[in-house]
């Protein structure tokens, strides 16, 4: 048995694995966000009005171009994937590098956003600027707003991080075979992270608006 | 790289779906644009389709505790008849019942 596939059968033994231990931790990751997700039907249910009051002050054209670019992130990204398939290490690296690219769009138009909603004293607390009988379903809601993007950029700065190892690994690897699984892996974790904003988007922009 | 295409218009249009129907307050709709966008990611950009079944195993396994996260967490608020949940941190809701000491 070769040693690079202990202690593992056969080499699709292994890949197998390796994919369904990444599904394993998505599973895992899933229950994470769902506790924040638990917070949204409770509270957009128990306090609508104020949590209305909330939505009303996100920024909605920041949120719909940051959707943009994650979906269009993400399908870069499903492209190296593709290419790993096929060999291509030159297009691995610049779909790697265009999904990064767009992945620090979003965390700048984010931090953007974040940027106003403090000057507009949105963070709740003592100073908090939505008053009247319904401030206390709004700070509820701002303070879901800033612990739910605050975890998906803190997952977002992780994925970045792993498509530049990825680069970096095919650019290192010139003249042996391209590994197709970290590819693989890393698309899942991205398309994962994208998965989550499709959710966040309706709770934090949407849905309550009207 | 088609079918990678494909997957992206689909999700545009549905966001733009998404976004009209947010306009007009529909908020059922939004809901299900939301889960058609996250079907073509998971089918399109992540290929659960094609992963191993043990993969398909977790995945669905995430869901159905996912599931039971939000539906027995929930329970509580949604059942309630006696008074409303957290009514002094904001207002409470129209149609919530009064509190004990209010009715007296």
């Amino acid at each position: 048995m070769p040693d690079h596939i202990t202690p593992y059968d056969t080499a699709l033994h292994r890949d197998e694995s390796a994919v369904s231990g990444m599904w394993l931790f998505l599973a895992s990751e899933i229950l994470l966000f769902g506790g924040l997700f638990l917070i949204v039907l409770v509270y957009s249910h128990t306090h609508a009005a104020g949590w209305n009051a909330g939505v009303r002050h996100t920024s909605l054209m920041i949120g719909s171009i940051n959707t943009v670019v994650l979906l269009s992130s993400s399908a870069v990204f499903t492209l190296a994937v593709e290419a790993a398939r096929t060999g291509d290490r030159r297009r691995i690296i610049h779909a790697g590098l265009g999904a990064a690219g767009l992945g620090m769009v979003f965390l700048m138009l984010k931090s953007w956003e974040w940027h106003l909603e403090f000057e507009e004293h949105l963070f709740p607390g003592t100073n908090f600027s939505i008053s009247g009988p319904n401030d206390g379903g709004a700070q509820l809601f701002y303070s879901f707003y800033f612990i739910s993007t605050a975890l998906h950029g803190l997952h977002m700065l992780v994925g970045i991080g792993l498509i530049l190892w990825i680069c970096d690994r095919t650019r290192r690897q010139t003249g042996r075979e391209i590994s197709t699984i970290p590819v693989d892996i890393v698309g899942l974790y991205w398309s994962f992270v994208d998965l989550v904003w499709i959710v966040l988007f309706p709770v934090l922009y949407l849905i309550g608006r009207n | 790289m088609v079918r990678v295409l494909y997957c992206w218009i689909l999700l545009m249009m549905l966001l733009a779906g998404e976004l009209t129907m947010a306009r007009l307050g529909f908020g059922s709709a939004v809901c299900a644009c939301a889960v058609l966008m996250g079907l073509v990611i998971i089918f399109g950009f992540m290929r659960i389709a094609q992963a191993p079944p043990l993969a398909a195993i977790f995945a669905l396994g995430g869901l159905f505790w996912l599931v039971i996260l939000l539906s027995l967490g929930s329970l509580d608020s949604f059942t309630r008849t006696n008074f409303a949940v957290g009514s002094a941190m904001s207002s409470r809701p129209d149609h919530a019942p009064a509190l004990p000491d209010e009715s007296r």
